[in-house]
Order: C-alpha cells, then structure tokens, then sequence
C-alpha cells in the first residue's frame, strides 16, 4: 500500500514516520483520523494490511513508530514483532499494539519482545493519542 | 454453561455496539423481530482455547452501513460506505469475540481468533436465521441485529 500524506500541520520539531498495521480498513482510517486529530507531529503514515505488508514497507522506508493488531492474515502481529525483533535495524523502532487481545500471558508476552505499548480494542481515540505520545516521548 | 455464556455474550455484544458504533441495541424475542428488507450481511469467528466455538453476526446492510458509518464518524449515505459495511463487521465482530473471551475465562488463558470473514446473504435468509436454536435476537431502530454462538464439545 502506498504511503499516504499526514495532516497538514505547523511544527517546527521533528515529525514522526508511523505505520499502521490492520487487516482491517475501518480501523486504518479510524487510526488515521485519531493520528490527525491529536497533537502529534506527522511526517508520512504508511498503511499495511498484514505483517508481510509491514515489513515490505520497513525494508525501504524510514518509520518512527509501528502501530499493528494481531489477529491478521497472511502474517500476524506477533510474527511481524518477532520478524523486526530479529533485524539489527528495525529491532529499534517502538511498537505499539492495538488489539482485542486480553490474555496477560500474551500481554505479558509482548512486552518481553519489546512492545512499547498495548491499546485494547473497542478504544477511545485519547487513548491511542495518549499511547502513542507517552511512547514517542520516552524514544 | 451455554446459557450463561449467552449472557455474557449478550452483555459484550451491546457493550461494544454502544462504545464502537455508538449504537443501543434492544434484546427481543426471535418472534418479535420486525421484518427486514434489503440484503443481509453476516461475519463469523471462530476461537479456541480453554474453550472453543464459533460466534456469528448478522445485520441488514443498512444497519451495517450504519456501523461502519458511525464507526468511522461519517454519515451512514456517505460515498463508498456500502463498500467498506462488511469490513466493519467483521471488526466488530473480532472486537466482540476479543472481549467475550476476556468476560467469560479471565485474563488469564490464551485463545486463538480466526481472522473473521464476511458473507452476503438474500433477505429471505433472515427467517432462516431467526429460527437458529439459541439465536440472540436485538432491534436497532427497526433493524434487525441478530447473534449465535456455538460451542464445540
């Protein structure tokens, strides 16, 4: 998928690369909105359906952020995590992980691998700005 | 067991319809359903672990516009929201099956999710549909929400 254009915002500091893994489009777009919505600096957003998509887009982009469900096709977010985990270059970007999920030991799991951060579906678009700000100020 | 699954499905089911799609879904008997017109869309997950079964949706297209609408902050005769009304159950479906799992075992155990897939199906399929044994019925300003689950042995 290609790479869409964030918001058109003034700021004058660093603007974040985010990618936004979801088998689902509804929740692209709604992640897309919250994204432009809140006070985060946006350089590019680039959109993937699966973790295939992902790591396509990893290998030839520069992100700041990754933002992936789980449950997805083809390649899931855990195969995705363990896939960037084991690369010397995208083992250092934050994930943060929006999903239905709500075992602990998964949870539990994620964090182990590194996930920054863990947002439960049905969300509240404050709480992904929240997420993704408290992530991105800890980087 | 199946009973008080049912009830705490009914609970996530009208829980996530009103935080997701902002949507406030009546529980009514199978038999007082009003007639539906127009196609009907369904989706199906299927979980397994400490326990294992398959939850299925069914909605009328307008209602699952009507979804994907609100769930996208747009109105529900917004272009291409036809389009996008079966990707929107089928993640409100994945969101529904997510949360029961959690209401019903705890945050302990680990299930697996199939990805959900979605069908279309004539509007003559609604009788068919009301009379599954165990359906969950609703009503959602006239429209037909309906759910069943189905638990493996």
């Amino acid at each position: 998928m290609k790479p869409r254009l964030a918001a058109e915002k003034e700021w004058d500091g660093v603007a974040y690369n985010i990618l936004l893994v979801d088998d689902s489009e509804t929740v692209r777009a709604v992640l897309m909105k919250t994204l432009n919505l809140a006070q985060i600096p946006l350089g590019e957003v680039f959109m993937a359906g699966n973790g295939r998509e992902a790591l396509e887009i990893l290998k030839e982009n520069w992100v700041d952020l990754v933002v992936t469900d789980l449950n997805m096709p083809e390649m899931t977010g855990f195969e995705l995590i363990d896939a960037m985990k084991n690369d010397n270059l995208m083992k250092t970007i934050p994930v943060v992980v929006v999903t239905t999920e709500g075992s602990t030991t998964r949870i539990d799991d994620l964090k182990q691998k590194g996930v920054k951060g863990y947002v439960r579906k049905p969300f509240t678009p404050e709480q992904i700005r929240e997420m993704i700000s408290k992530v991105m100020e800890a980087t | 067991m199946e009973k008080e699954m049912r009830r705490i499905l009914d609970e996530t089911l009208c829980e996530v319809l009103e935080k997701q799609a902002f949507l406030f879904a009546e529980e009514t008997e199978p038999g007082d359903v009003p007639p539906q017109t127009g196609k009907m869309l369904s989706a199906r997950i299927t979980f397994a672990g400490t326990f294992s079964g398959t939850i299925s949706l069914y909605v009328t297209e307008t209602m699952c516009c009507e979804i994907a609408a609100n769930f996208l902050g747009v109105d529900a005769d917004a272009p291409g929201i036809a389009t996008k009304a079966p990707d929107a159950l089928k993640e409100i479906l994945n969101v529904i099956c997510g949360n029961f799992l959690t209401a019903a075992a705890g945050d302990g155990p680990v299930f697996d999710l199939t990805v959900p897939q979605a069908s279309e199906h004539a509007g003559a399929e609604w009788s068919r549909v009301l009379a599954i044994p165990g359906i969950m019925t609703y009503v959602v300003d006239e429209y037909a929400v309906a759910c069943h689950l189905e638990m493996q042995q």
